[in-house]
C-alpha cells in the first residue's frame, strides 16, 4: 500500500472524473432501435412541477359544505378514472381533513388544462328519459327511465361496412328489463328514449326498430365514441365541484429557472474554485477535485445510481440544497487547509499535519453538521409521513398543514434530500478522498515545501 | 478578544440595539409576503410584442390593470417590469378579497390576450391560496422553524454539557433567533416578500447558525480541558476559529451569491427569496453565533450568579 501512496492522487482523480461523468451522462446500451438505461443520467432525470411545468389545483365541493368520507373517496376515484381515460398522466388525492381534492397535472401536450378542468368537474349524470321533451331553461322534462346505476359499463363500437360509431350500454338484469318495458311501451306510444348526460342531449334511441338495444348513435367520430364511452364508464361526481387554489408553472418558466440554477452552480463553484486557490493554494486544488467530487456523488444521489436510494425527481429547492452543500463542502475543506496551515506555521512536519489537520477537521465537522443532520432526518421523517398522507402521525397538527400542499412537501423533501446528500458525499469527498489526494501529494519530493500548502520554511 | 471580553455588556447593548434596529427595518418596510403566506393570487405572464424604445411601462401597466380590473370585476394590482430579450415580466397580485378561482384565472388571462392584440401573454407562474390555507402554510412554516431553534438549542445543550450545557443552549438560541432576525431584515429591506423558498433558506441560516458557535464553543472546550481559564479559553478559541468561520461564511456565501446574481440577472424572484436573506443570515451568524453567542455563553456561566455561574 505504501508504494501506492503517490499513485492515490491519479486513482483519486479519475474514480472522480469517471464518477462526475457516469452521474452526468448515464450509462445506455443501444440494441438496434432499443436504448436500455443501465444508469440514469441527468437527461433522465424526472423534473418536478417547478422545473418541467405543471399545475396543482384543488377542487372543492360547490355548495360549500362537509362531504360524507364515502362521497369523498368515490369522487376521488371517479376523479382518477377521468384523469386516466384523458391521458393526463395527472393525479387525484384526497384531502380528508378539509373535505377536498387535490389535482396534480403534469405539463399537458396540448399546453391547455382548461379542457380537463372541464371534463373533471363535470357531473356526467346519465339519465335515459321517456321523448326529449325540454322546460324554457332547456332542462329535460322527461319521465326518468334509466340511471347510471342501471348501467354496467359502456363499449364504444363501429360498423365497418355502414361506417356508423356507436356506443353501447351494458346493462344490469333490472336495468335490462326497465329498459326493454319502456322501450314497448313507448313504442306504443309513438315516443322514443332519449340519453342525457347533465342535462345536455347525447342521443335518441328510436323505439320504432324491430328489436330496441341500448345504443347510443350519433355524428361522432371512432374517438368521440370512445371519449363518450369513457366518460360513461368513469361514472358521474357524487358531488358538484369547483376549482379553487391553484399553484401553476409553465414549461418555458421551469426551462428558465433550470437553465438560471445551472448557471448558478457553475458560478458558485466558480467562486468558490478561485476562493480556496487563493487562500491555500495545493489544498486548495485538492479541495475543488474534492468539490467536484461532492457534486457528483450527489448527482449520483439524485439519478438512482445507488440501489439502495430511489431516484428523486429534481426540483429547484433540490438544485438549491445542493448547491448550499457545496458551501458546506467547500467550509470542510477550508477547516482542514487553516488547520493544515497552522500545523506548519508552528513547525510541524508535514506528514504529521497533514494526518492531524484531517482528524482535527473531523470533530469540527461532527459537531457542526450533525445537529444539521439530526435537524434534516427528523424533518424528513415528518414530510414523508405528511406526504404519504399519514399527517395524522405527525404530533402538531398546525405543522402538518404546512405540507397540505403537496407541492411544499415535495419541495422541502428535495431540499433536504440535497442537503443530506451533500453532508454525507461532503464526509466522503472533504474528509476520506480529500485526505488520501493530500497525503499523495505530500510524498512527492517536489510538492514537499509547506509554502505549497500555506505554510513557512522553517530554518 | 481579551478586550472584547471585558466590555462584553458593551458588545451586548451593542447587539441588542442592532437588533432592534433590524426589527424597525422589518415593521417600516412592513414586510410583505407572497400568496403562500398571506392569501391572495399572484400571477406572472410574459409579454413580448411591440416593445420599442417609445413604450412606456407605467402607462401599459395602468391600460392592463384596467382590463384585468374589468374582467374580474375586482381591484388587482399588475407591474410591468423589462425582462431580457426585449420583452417584460408582468405581475399581477390579487390580495385584496379572496384569491382567484381557476375559472377567474382562465377569464383573466383571456382578456388580458385579447386586450393588445400585437402583445403575445405567455403564461409563466401563477399561485392561488386562500387566506385560510396561507395562514395555515404560515403556522406550520413558523412552528418548524421554532422546532428547529429547539433541536439545535438541546443539541447545544447536549454537546457542550461538560462546559455548562443550560448556559451554552441558551446562548446558542439567541444567536440562532438574532440570526433569523437579520435575515429577515435585509430581505424586508430588499423588498424580497417572504415566500415559500424562505423556509429552506431561515433552515439553512439555522445551520450555518450552530455551527459557528459549535466552532467557538468547541476550541473553549478543548483549551479548558487543557487548564486554562475561562477567559483566556474563550478569548483564544475566537480569535483562533474567527479566521475559519469568516473564511467559512465567504466560501457559503460565495455559493449562495452566485445564486443571487443569476437570479437577478434572469429575473426569478423565487430564488432570489431563497438566497438573499440566507447571504445576509450567514453574515449575520458571523456576529451573532461565532461571537455573540460564545461571549453570552460566558456571561451565563462565568460572568454572572446565573445558571450556577460564578462571579468573575
Amino acid at each position: 500500500m505504501k508504494k501506492l501512496e503517490k499513485a492515490w492522487i491519479f486513482i483519486d482523480a479519475v474514480l472522480i472524473l469517471l464518477l462526475a461523468f457516469v452521474a452526468v451522462n448515464g450509462i445506455h446500451l443501444q440494441y438496434g432501435d432499443t436504448v436500455r438505461t443501465i444508469v440514469r443520467g441527468v437527461g433522465d432525470l424526472e423534473r418536478g412541477s417547478d422545473l418541467g411545468g405543471g399545475l396543482e389545483l384543488i377542487l372543492e365541493p360547490a355548495d360549500g359544505l362537509s362531504p360524507s368520507p364515502m362521497d369523498l373517496q368515490s369522487t376521488s376515484e371517479v376523479l382518477q378514472r377521468r384523469l386516466d381515460y384523458l391521458e393526463t398522466g395527472g393525479s387525484a388525492e384526497v384531502d380528508q381533513d378539509q373535505g377536498r381534492f387535490i389535482i396534480r397535472l403534469p405539463q399537458q401536450p396540448s399546453g391547455s388544462y382548461a379542457e380537463i378542468i372541464q371534463v373533471l368537474t363535470e357531473r356526467s349524470a346519465l339519465t335515459l328519459r321517456d321523448g326529449i321533451g325540454t322546460d324554457e331553461n332547456s332542462a329535460p322534462t322527461g319521465e326518468i327511465l334509466l340511471e347510471e346505476k342501471d348501467v354496467l359499463s359502456a363499449t364504444a363500437a363501429g360498423d365497418t361496412e355502414t361506417g356508423a360509431v356507436t356506443v353501447e350500454l351494458n346493462l344490469t338484469e333490472d336495468g335490462q328489463n326497465k329498459f326493454d318495458s319502456a322501450a314497448s311501451r313507448l313504442a306504443g306510444a309513438g315516443r322514443n328514449i332519449s340519453v342525457w348526460i347533465d342535462g345536455r342531449l347525447i342521443s335518441v334511441i328510436y323505439t320504432r326498430e324491430e328489436e330496441v338495444l341500448p345504443v347510443l348513435t350519433g355524428e361522432w367520430t371512432a374517438a368521440d365514441a370512445r371519449l363518450l364511452a369513457d366518460r360513461i364508464n368513469a361514472r358521474a361526481l357524487p358531488l358538484d365541484l369547483t376549482a379553487e387554489n391553484f399553484s401553476l408553472f409553465s414549461p418555458l418558466q421551469g426551462q428558465r429557472t433550470l437553465e438560471t440554477l445551472l448557471l448558478a452552480a457553475k458560478l458558485g463553484l466558480l467562486f468558490l474554485a478561485v476562493i480556496l486557490q487563493a487562500l491555500y493554494r495545493l489544498p486548495g486544488a485538492v479541495a475543488v477535485l474534492a468539490l467536484l467530487g461532492q457534486a457528483a456523488l450527489m448527482l449520483a444521489a439524485y439519478t438512482g445510481f445507488f440501489p439502495f436510494l430511489p431516484a428523486q425527481p429534481l426540483t429547484t429547492a433540490g438544485v438549491l440544497g445542493g448547491i448550499l452543500a457545496l458551501g458546506f463542502g467547500a467550509n470542510t475543506m477550508a477547516g482542514v487547509a487553516e488547520r493544515l496551515k497552522a500545523d506548519l506555521n508552528d513547525g510541524k512536519n508535514l506528514d504529521f499535519a497533514v494526518g492531524h489537520c484531517f482528524r482535527h477537521s473531523y470533530t469540527t465537522l461532527f459537531d457542526g453538521r450533525m445537529a444539521l443532520v439530526i435537524l434534516l432526518i427528523l424533518v424528513l421523517a415528518a414530510v414523508d409521513l405528511a406526504a404519504e398522507g399519514l399527517g395524522w402521525l405527525a404530533p402538531v397538527q398546525a405543522f402538518t398543514n404546512l405540507f397540505r400542499i403537496k407541492e411544499a412537501a415535495v419541495s422541502l423533501h428535495a431540499f433536504f434530500f440535497a442537503v443530506l446528500s451533500g453532508v454525507v458525499a461532503n464526509y466522503l469527498m472533504c474528509g476520506r478522498i480529500a485526505r488520501s489526494m493530500l497525503r499523495s501529494l505530500s510524498k512527492y519530493p517536489l510538492l514537499r515545501d509547506p509554502v505549497f500548502y500555506g505554510g513557512t520554511r522553517h530554518a | 478578544m481579551h478586550e472584547l471580553l471585558n466590555r462584553r455588556h458593551s458588545l451586548f447593548s451593542a447587539a441588542l440595539a442592532l437588533l432592534l434596529g433590524l426589527c424597525a427595518i422589518i415593521l417600516w418596510r412592513n414586510w410583505p409576503s407572497t400568496a403562500y403566506f398571506s392569501g391572495g393570487t399572484d400571477l406572472e405572464y410574459r409579454l413580448t410584442g411591440y416593445i420599442d424604445a417609445s413604450f412606456d411601462p407605467d402607462d401599459a401597466a395602468g391600460q392592463l390593470e384596467t382590463i384585468a380590473a374589468g374582467a374580474l370585476d375586482r381591484t388587482v394590482r399588475v407591474e410591468l417590469l423589462p425582462a431580457d430579450g426585449g420583452s417584460c415580466r408582468l405581475l399581477v397580485t390579487a390580495s385584496d378579497g379572496e384569491e382567484l378561482s381557476y375559472p377567474e384565472y382562465l377569464t383573466l388571462t383571456n382578456a388580458l390576450i385579447n386586450s393588445f392584440p400585437g402583445w403575445v401573454f405567455t403564461p409563466m407562474s401563477g399561485l392561488s391560496q386562500s387566506s385560510v390555507d396561507a395562514g395555515q402554510a404560515f403556522a406550520g412554516s413558523a412552528l418548524l422553524t421554532a422546532a428547529a431553534v429547539l433541536v439545535l438549542t438541546l443539541f447545544l445543550m447536549g454537546r457542550f454539557r461538560r462546559i455548562g450545557g443550560l448556559a451554552a443552549g441558551l446562548a446558542g438560541a439567541a444567536g440562532l433567533l438574532c440570526d433569523l432576525v437579520a435575515a429577515a431584515a435585509f430581505a424586508a429591506l430588499a423588498k424580497l416578500p417572504l415566500g415559500s423558498e424562505s423556509l429552506p433558506a431561515m433552515l439553512a441560516v439555522l445551520a450555518f447558525g450552530v455551527y459557528d458557535t459549535s466552532a467557538v464553543l468547541h476550541e473553549t472546550e478543548l483549551r479548558l480541558g487543557e487548564g486554562a481559564d475561562p477567559r483566556a479559553a474563550l478569548a483564544e478559541a475566537l480569535r483562533s476559529r474567527l479566521r475559519f468561520l469568516i473564511i467559512c461564511t465567504l466560501t457559503a456565501g460565495s455559493a449562495m451569491l452566485a445564486v443571487t446574481i443569476a437570479g437577478y440577472l434572469v429575473g426569478i424572484d423565487a430564488l432570489l427569496r431563497f438566497s438573499f436573506p440566507l447571504t445576509a443570515g450567514l453574515a449575520a451568524a458571523l456576529f451573532f453565533s461565532a461571537i455573540l453567542a460564545p461571549v453570552c455563553w460566558y456571561e451565563l456561566r462565568f460572568g454572572r450568579h446565573l445558571l450556577g455561574g460564578k462571579e468573575e
